[in-house]
C-alpha cells in the first residue's frame, strides 16, 4: 500500500518537473504589444536622456513615445529624428509631419545615426 | 559689394552642404546573422534586421553599428542567455566596426559584383580587435549594396562559453552581413 503511494507521488512528482522543465526551455518570446509601459514620454526626451546615459536603465524595457514623424520607411519611422521605430507590422496611411504615439521595445542607442531605436513597435494613437 | 560678396558666400556654402550631402550613404535596415551551431545540436543562430551602416563614397570609410539587443533568437531563453550570460548587453550594448575599405573607387562600381578588403578596428562586448575582412560591393538601382561573411571567435572579444553547454556551440562564430546604402 505504502509503496502505491509512493510510486503515485514520484510519478506526478516528475510530470510536474518535465512540465515546468519544459516551459521554461521553450518558454514564448515576450509580446510586447501587451505589455504596460514602463516609461512614456517625447521621443525627443528619450533621445536625449540616452545620451545622458548610454547605458540607460529603459533598455529593453517597454516604452511608449509620442512625436512628429520625420521619416517613412519601408517598415519603420523616425520620431522628432530621435527615434527610430520598427514596426512588427508597419501600419497603413502614415503621413510625414503627423503626430503619433507608439509602444516598443527599446533595443539602445545608435551612436551612428544618433538615434534611439526600438522594435516591435505597435502604433497607440494619431 | 558687401552685399554681394555675402551671397557668393552663401551660395558657396550651399553647394559644399549639397555635396557633401552626396558623398555619404547609409541604412538603418542591414541585416546581420550569426551562427554557431553544432552538428545534432539545436540551432544556435541569431538575426538582427535594424543594423545601421555608413559609407563615405569618396574615402572608402565604413562603419557599422548594430545593437546586441536587436538580435532575435527562435527561442527565447536562447536569447535571454545571449544577451545576459554571454554579451551582457546590458553593459555592453552594442557591436561596432570602424574602418576603411581598400582601394575603393565609388565610380568604378558596377551591376557586377567587385570583391574588396575592409580594414578596421571591430568592438564587441567592450574589446576591440583589429580586422581585415573581404567584402562584396555592387552598385544597384536601390543603391550600394554590400554584403561581407567571416567568422570570429568569442573568446577574442572576452566571452566565454561555459563548459557545460561549449559541446553545443561552435567555437567559431560565422557572421554574415548584407546592406543597401542609401
Amino acid at each position: 500500500m505504502q509503496r502505491k503511494h509512493f510510486l503515485i507521488g514520484l510519478t506526478t512528482v516528475s510530470i510536474a518537473f518535465v512540465t515546468c522543465t519544459y516551459f521554461y526551455l521553450f518558454q514564448n518570446h515576450r509580446n510586447i504589444a501587451k505589455e504596460t509601459p514602463t516609461i512614456t514620454m517625447e521621443a525627443s526626451d528619450l533621445l536625449r536622456s540616452f545620451q545622458d546615459f548610454p547605458n540607460h536603465e529603459v533598455l529593453n524595457k517597454t516604452v511608449q513615445v509620442s512625436g512628429l514623424i520625420s521619416d517613412i520607411e519601408a517598415n519603420a519611422i523616425t520620431l522628432n529624428k530621435s527615434v527610430y521605430c520598427v514596426f512588427s507590422e508597419m501600419p497603413s496611411n502614415l503621413k510625414l509631419e503627423e503626430t503619433i504615439t507608439i509602444k516598443g521595445r527599446c533595443v539602445g542607442y545608435d551612436e551612428l545615426f544618433e538615434q534611439v531605436q526600438m522594435d516591435q513597435c505597435i502604433q497607440i494613437n494619431r | 559689394m558687401k552685399n554681394k560678396t555675402t551671397w557668393y558666400v552663401a551660395l558657396f556654402l550651399l553647394v559644399c552642404t549639397a555635396l557633401s550631402a552626396q558623398k555619404k550613404v547609409g541604412t538603418k535596415s542591414g541585416n546581420i546573422t550569426f551562427e554557431a551551431s553544432m552538428p545534432s545540436f539545436e540551432e544556435v543562430e541569431a538575426i538582427n534586421e535594424n543594423v545601421s551602416a555608413i559609407l563615405n563614397m569618396e574615402t572608402g570609410e565604413f562603419a557599422s553599428l548594430a545593437l546586441i539587443k536587436g538580435f532575435r533568437f527562435k527561442r527565447a531563453l536562447m536569447e535571454e542567455h545571449f544577451n545576459e550570460n554571454y554579451m551582457e548587453s546590458h553593459t555592453y550594448p552594442k557591436a561596432v566596426f570602424k574602418g576603411s575599405i581598400d582601394g575603393f573607387i565609388s565610380e568604378a562600381l558596377s551591376s557586377s559584383e567587385q570583391r574588396f578588403v575592409v580594414i578596421g578596428k571591430m568592438t564587441i562586448h567592450g574589446i576591440e580587435k583589429e580586422i581585415s575582412i573581404p567584402i562584396y560591393v555592387t552598385r544597384l538601382e536601390e543603391g550600394i549594396q554590400l554584403t561581407t561573411k567571416f567568422t570570429l571567435l568569442p573568446e577574442d572579444f572576452g566571452i566565454e562559453i561555459p563548459s557545460v553547454v561549449s559541446n553545443k556551440i561552435a567555437d567559431e562564430v560565422v557572421v554574415e552581413a548584407h546592406y543597401i546604402l542609401k
